[in-house]
């Protein structure tokens, strides 16, 4: 499932997924197959991306079913 | 000293002087100074899978030699220039599984370096393979020698290029989708 919230969240505070891979210390093909949900990121890469984006875990990966 | 001998330990020469040489170019390619590749969470799940499918391949490689050479049919290949195909085999699946999967070009890789060294690399292959050639030494009897062995790490190196280089393009096109 595509993860549209960081992608929102990324694109609201101009970020490209190449800024945001350099922030986070991962590859831009990581962010941007997060962003696809082809992949599962640990909680420490995801506690890292909200610190990035300032916004809680919930708020970029909890879905509502 | 015999002829044997000779050849084993001037293999064993070549294979420390190699790995020597493999640390100072990967010093060289990455950016950091570092000779320790660095690679995020999703690339080292890649690259254990790509490990995973080498080693298979490798197997897989080294039964059907078994069992080929287990009755009277021989291949027209010295056993040494044998027993490194399937080597070279294994590295091409591992690193072929890694392109497509995003995790062969590392956090700290300059791509720039990366892609001279790889051509120094191909080129100075292809020219031992080309001093083979000319001085006859790399098929004797019908048999394939170890001479040969400088074409083919040549073409892998040509193979994997040419690999990034349909990844790079077609991750292009899919950009920031």
């Amino acid at each position: 499932m595509k993860n549209l919230k960081l992608k929102a969240a990324r694109a609201g505070m101009d970020l490209s997924q190449d800024d945001l891979a350099k922030k986070a210390g991962v590859s831009r093909q990581t962010i941007s197959a997060i962003e696809k949900g082809d992949y599962n990121p640990t909680i420490n890469l995801c506690i890292s991306i909200c610190k990035i984006l300032g916004k809680t875990l919930d708020e970029l990966f909890w879905t509502e079913e | 000293m015999n002829y044997s001998n000779g050849k084993m330990l001037g293999v064993g020469i070549g294979i420390i002087a190699g790995l020597i040489i493999s640390f100072f170019v990967l010093k060289a390619i990455n950016k950091d100074g570092k000779a320790k590749t660095k690679y995020d969470e999703m690339q080292k799940i890649a690259r254990g899978k790509a490990y995973q499918y080498a080693f298979w391949a490798m197997v897989a490689c080294e039964g059907l030699l078994c069992w080929l050479t287990s009755g009277s049919f021989s291949l027209p290949l010295d056993g040494y220039t044998l027993h490194f195909m399937v080597i070279l085999v294994g590295v091409l699946v591992q690193v072929s599984y890694c392109i497509w999967n995003d995790a062969y070009i590392g956090l700290n890789n300059s791509m720039g370096r990366f892609a001279a060294v790889s051509i120094i690399i191909s080129l100075v292959n292809f020219a031992f393979a080309g001093f083979s050639i000319a001085e006859g030494t790399m098929v004797k009897d019908g048999v394939l020698q170890s001479t040969s062995i400088n074409l083919l790490v040549a073409v892998l190196f040509i193979v994997i290029g040419l690999e990034i280089l349909f990844k790079k393009i077609t991750d292009n096109g899919q950009k920031e989708d």
